[in-house]
């Protein structure tokens, strides 16, 4: 319905129903009063009648009566007059011709009227008893006025009404109709008009006029739209303008910008090249350094090795050992600094015993702490889990570094290392290790700059005690990357405690350790006069579900000897362990208990009285000694020797591997190192083939008969990383562990090893311990694999699993390998990587070392994709843990 | 005020009805309450209440019987009034007021004398009016009632004596009233309504007022209400007019010991009323009202009636 037809209606429409409805009103009304008004005059004539009537009737006058009849009759629409006597009876009668008698009361085409004549009179008498005593009778009938009306002329007038008034809507209708359609196209017409220029600006027309021909509001709306049309076409003019002009300059910005950028991203690859480049030195820088620093400490070892104790050349050893020690420490803290600042440090993420990194960082302090006669006390909380997953070497460092900063400013006392638990999740657990020391303590301005680079708290100190200042700032960007917090409470001449809080994983299955029965029940009397350690010696025999008396007063001690003692362990400070007092207490102890007796002495071992040797019954371990310690000594004193039911790691395999039959391919052109890994072999009667560069390292890989090939990575030409990587190209049917050696600290450096094929990587520089360690790793994995004769002792060791816990193990390993199995079969590489995984874990766990290393290789190719022969290595390993739990079997029973 | 202070009396009246049996009691007994009654019976009370006279006013309605005969003296007002104290108290001094002489007239005879001061005026004083107000109508009718108890006679008598001509029209029923009328309207110049029933019968007097008019012939009434109806004029005694009378026979019977007259006597004071509406629509020249009272005081002195 357009515009037009929607105000012509709304024109007519209610007009239409107020003109039907006041023409109905008005018709009906009429009609009514024409009905009433014939009633009314009906009425009318009859009462008029009545005073003449009643004359006519008190006179008995006809002629009277006839007179005002024939008045009466000759009034329109009247068919008959008629006077009655009391009864009715026609006194006088006027009619017309039509009338043909008295009607009903109702008639269709007449009215009947009809008035009773009463006798009236007026009160003539003053007195009221004089008028009711006259006789005065009440009103009486005198007859009756009787006039029929014809409604002929009546209906008639209706029926004019009816038709005036249908005329009258008519022309009122056809007029508010012309009037709408007039009025309705007055208004439609124009804004019709401005509809369809409205729609054509909306395709986009712009050149739109509409004719101004409207009148009032209209001509207003038809003018303001041209307007409106003009303003629009001069904005949009003027918009195209500066949206040309905006275009332009944004296309002089674009090109101005492509050029910055152009010159930034020159800027940027400069920076990258100088990056790379300051990274590359970096690494050569540390690889160039450590290279001879490594040699240094390698051969001042073998250096302290061949020199008695008492030479005064031994001491001018042991003052290189530290010296160089001390600069590779300086070393390793810039580098970390500088790895840090690059962002190019990634946490690992792997199962550890916190302990054991803990214990790692206590070690590395024991020369010092004996140096300057400090107390150095690890207390661990019960409540900690100790099985947990992070980055223990991080941590280490961490603790390294407080452990350190505390060694080196206290100068009389000790040092007390606490780690506790704060938080125990379902996954995780936040743990918090304190490190308190009698040291000089430090201000509150002191404090704050603490942990920022190169900042000590005051520049003497590092004239004073030396070091870099990287070492708190180092640590509190590893616990950052922790998520963990650093911080430190002091008073000068108090002593700190620096403190860190980190959130550690939980290990998943984590079965108990070192919870041997052999040691259950057994009665063991612990003395140390410092509390502490103590309570941390106290600590670790509980653990051991001993039953355990402690003394501090050295005078009780022979009392608590008196009874059934199975063990004594005497923690002896520095005075204490001075030979005299030392073979004193020993004499005075050895009067009342001849049991075994572990002496946990705070200097070296070699420091102490010889007569000691003597003792078969009697153990040392300096403090602060490992837990591992410990509980091998209290094994060999209380069960013997050969009773090592600790299963202590791989440094042991390697320590105790015969290794007179393999032969090891040594590259490094460094002539230092080559000859100090070339020494330290052929001091175990290993058979060295040498290589100078990669090229020969290569060469020789393909025509000796190797057993390990020990890689150094920076070589000129042929690199070690390309050297490996053409060792397993070229010789793919050579499983030949490759151990790569750098020095380099950058974590792509070791990804790109792997991914080149090394199996294991051994970070410069070497210890001995560490050489051991790893290459008897390694090479038991290769007699598992050989089927050698050694395999015996290996398996030896790799089956010492508890009693308790093989049913689990037999159960958990086959599992794992079959699902890894099946899940290779149906290509599904997650589940291949999940269930191998946890192989690793259970191998690494029970220390089923050649196992563990097997599987540790399965997983790492895994990670990096490498599906050769997966299917058969995952057989060759099933065959391997059948043979193994079969062995397990047979050593339990 | 008036209405409530009348309660009250009647109150006291129904309370001591026992001590109207007093002898030196006057008990005044009305026909019915109405205004002019109670006028005519305050003002009787007030004058012999200013000669320590006790007096009770009651209506006959509540005139009980135990209350008859105990008193002495009695004033009844209207007739029927009247004939109560006449047959509950015969032979009791009564002086009625406010009675037709007819009416009079027929208790008279039944019951013997008593004293009375009629409510209609006497036949000289009527046809005095007549005369003077229509000197120039030779002939007046005298419309009457049913002739054989109507005061026609007396009437015709003071006609004689004035001078005047009268003839007179008999209404035998009520429904033969417009025969007379018109019967008397032929010969009349001037009707004179007579106080008889019949002729007061409201339907015949609007009647005759209307005949009358239509042949414009004026009609002498009996009452100011009649003047007032059309009549041209009428002579009449308002109710202190007759107070004033009574007053003066009860202060003469109770003060200076004359005797009631023991008869029925017209009015003695009187007023006359005027239409002077009708007056001039039949072009009548009606001197004012006091010419007219002392003309008919010459023709019909007050101490002849």
């Amino acid at each position: 319905m357009n515009l037009r037809v929607r105000l012509v209606m709304l024109a007519v429409l209610p007009v239409l129903l107020v003109t039907l409805i006041l023409g109905f009103y008005i018709a009906s009304s009429r009609i009514d009063d024409v009905r009433n008004e014939l009633d009314a005059r009906g009425k009318i004539l009859v009462k008029s009648l009545l005073p003449v009537a009643e004359y006519g009737l008190f006179t008995g006058n006809e002629n009277i009566l006839r007179n005002a009849c024939e008045a009466t009759l000759r009034e329109d629409d009247v068919l008959s007059v008629a006077v009655t006597d009391a009864k009715g009876e026609f006194v006088w009668h006027s009619y017309r011709d039509n009338f043909i008698g008295r009607p009903a009361e109702s008639d269709g085409k007449l009215l009947y009227f009809r008035q009773e004549i009463y006798r009236t009179g007026m009160q003539v008498s003053d007195f009221a008893e004089e008028h009711h005593s006259s006789g005065d009778a009440p009103a009486l009938t005198m007859g009756w006025v009787e006039v029929v009306l014809s409604k002929e002329a009546s209906i008639e007038r209706q029926q004019n009404e009816w038709l005036n008034a249908l005329a009258i809507m008519l022309v009122g209708l056809f007029a508010s109709l012309m009037l709408g359609l007039r009025m309705g196209q007055g208004v439609a017409m124009p804004l019709m008009a401005l509809t369809r220029s409205v729609k054509r600006m909306e395709r986009g027309e712009s050149d739109i006029r509409v004719k101004e021909d409207a009148s009032g509001e209209l001509l207003s709306l038809q003018t303001g739209f041209n307007s409106m049309v003009d303003s629009l076409q001069k904005a949009h003019s003027e918009l195209q303008n500066r949206v040309q002009e905006a275009t332009r300059e944004l296309q002089q910005t674009l090109q101005d910008m492509e050029g910055k950028n152009i010159e930034l991203e020159n800027a940027r690859r400069q920076a990258m090249l100088a990056s790379m480049a300051k990274t590359d030195f970096l690494a050569k820088m540390s690889h160039e350094i450590r290279t001879p620093v490594n040699a240094i400490l390698g051969f001042t070892r073998l250096l302290k090795k061949n020199l008695r104790e008492k030479d005064q050349n031994a001491e001018y050893a042991q003052t290189a050992t530290r010296a160089a020690e001390q600069l590779l420490f300086i070393i390793n803290d810039i580098l970390d600094f500088s790895k840090l600042e690059f962002g190019d440090v990634k946490l690992e993420n792997i199962d550890f015993d916190i302990r054991d990194s803990l214990e790692d960082a206590i070690s590395m302090c024991c020369p010092l702490v004996h140096e300057k006669g400090l107390e150095l006390v690890l207390l661990i909380d019960s409540d900690v889990p100790v099985k947990v997953t992070g980055d223990p070497m991080r941590l280490n460092q961490i603790f390294s570094n407080l452990l350190n900063n505390a060694v080196k400013f206290t100068s009389k006392g000790g040092v007390t290392a606490q780690l506790s638990l704060m938080e125990n999740g379902t996954d995780y657990v936040s743990v918090r290790v304190e490190v308190r020391d009698t040291g000089i303590g430090l201000n509150p301005v002191e404090q704050r700059g603490l942990f920022k680079a190169f900042s000590q708290a005051d520049n003497t100190i590092t004239r004073r005690f030396g070091g870099t200042g990287l070492g708190l700032s180092i640590a509190r960007r590893f616990v950052e990357l922790m998520d963990g917090s650093i911080g430190v409470t002091s008073e000068p001449g108090m002593g700190a405690t620096f403190w860190f809080e980190v959130r550690l994983g939980k290990q998943k299955n984590v079965l108990p350790d070192d919870v041997s029965p052999i040691f259950a029940g057994r009665n063991a009397v612990v003395y140390d006069a410092h509390p502490v350690a103590r309570r941390s010696l106290r600590n670790t025999l509980v653990g051991w579900q001993m039953r355990v008396l402690n003394t501090g007063d050295v005078t009780k001690l022979e009392h608590m000897l008196v009874n059934s003692v199975d063990l004594l362990l005497l923690g002896l400070n520095s005075e204490e362990a001075q030979s005299r007092s030392l073979q004193s207490m020993i004499s005075r102890v050895r009067e009342v208990y001849a049991g075994p007796i572990l002496l946990l002495p705070n200097v070296e071992e070699f420091s102490l009285p010889a007569p000691l040797n003597s003792d078969n019954h009697l153990m040392v371990v300096s403090k602060p000694a490992r837990r591992m310690s410990i509980y091998r000594c209290v094994s060999q004193l209380l069960n013997g020797e050969g009773e090592v039911n600790y299963a202590d790691g791989v440094a042991e395999v390697g320590h105790d591997l015969p290794m007179e039959n393999f032969r090891v391919l040594v590259a490094d052109d460094n002539d230092f190192n080559l000859m100090l890994v070339s020494t330290l072999l052929k001091q175990r009667s290993v058979q060295v083939i040498e290589a100078r560069n990669g090229a020969e390292a290569v060469q020789k890989f393909g025509t000796e008969d190797v057993d390990v090939v020990l890689l150094d990575v920076h070589m000129p030409g042929v690199d070690g990383i390309e050297a490996c990587r053409q060792m397993r190209q070229n010789f793919p049917q050579k499983r030949v562990p490759i151990i790569a050696l750098t020095a380099d600290v950058f974590a792509d450096h070791e990804q790109r090893l792997l991914r080149a094929g090394a199996d294991d990587i051994l970070f410069k520089p070497i210890t001995e311990q560490q050489l051991w360690k790893t290459l008897g790793k390694w090479l038991a994995l290769d007699r598992l694999k050989a089927g050698s004769a050694e395999q015996t002792f290996v398996m030896a060791q790799q089956v010492n699993v508890p009693a308790s816990l093989l049913p689990q193990l037999k159960q958990e390993l086959p599992l794992h390998i079959s699902q890894a199995i099946e899940a290779c079969e149906r290509e599904d590489m997650a589940a291949v990587h999940s269930s191998v995984h946890k192989l690793n874990g259970l191998a690494g766990y029970f220390r089923l070392q050649s196992l563990h290393a097997e599987i540790k290789s399965l997983e790492l190719d895994l990670l990096q994709m490498k599906y050769d022969n997966l299917s058969a290595r995952l057989s060759a390993a099933k065959e391997n843990i059948a043979v193994l739990l079969t062995e397990m079997s047979a050593e339990n029973s | 005020m008036k209405r409530a202070i009348s309660q009250l009396v009647w109150l006291l009246m129904l309370l001591t009805t026992n001590v109207l049996a007093d002898q030196g009691q006057t008990v005044i007994v009305m026909s019915l309450r109405s205004p002019a009654y109670e006028q005519v019976a305050q003002l009787l009370t007030e004058n012999m209440q200013s000669y320590q006279r006790r007096v009770e006013t009651v209506t006959l309605e509540k005139w009980s019987a135990e209350a008859l005969g105990g008193a002495e003296n009695y004033i009844a007002i209207g007739g029927q009034a009247t004939q109560s104290v006449l047959e509950r108290a015969p032979g009791k001094l009564l002086l009625s007021v406010m009675i037709t002489r007819s009416a009079y007239q027929v208790m008279q005879a039944r019951h013997g004398h008593f004293s009375a001061i009629y409510v209609d005026q006497s036949p000289q004083r009527v046809m005095a009016l007549a005369k003077v107000l229509l000197p120039e109508k030779k002939n007046i009718g005298l419309l009457a009632g049913n002739k054989e108890n109507s005061v026609e006679p007396s009437y015709q008598q003071a006609a004689i004596q004035l001078g005047i001509r009268a003839e007179s029209a008999f209404i035998a029923r009520e429904d033969v009233a417009a025969t007379a009328i018109n019967q008397l309207l032929e010969d009349s110049e001037g009707i004179v309504a007579l106080p008889d029933a019949l002729v007061m019968q409201s339907n015949t007097a609007k009647w005759l007022l209307y005949m009358a008019y239509q042949q414009n012939v004026p009609v002498i009434g009996f009452s100011q209400a009649y003047v007032k109806a059309g009549a041209l004029a009428a002579v009449y005694s308002s109710p202190d007019d007759l107070s004033r009378q009574a007053n003066e026979w009860l202060t003469g019977y109770f003060q200076k010991n004359i005797p009631m007259r023991g008869r029925g006597s017209y009015p003695k004071y009187y007023d006359v009323a005027i239409n002077r509406w009708v007056a001039k629509s039949m072009l009548l020249d009606v001197p004012d009202s006091d010419e007219i009272l002392r003309r008919i005081d010459q023709q019909s002195p007050r101490g002849q009636q």
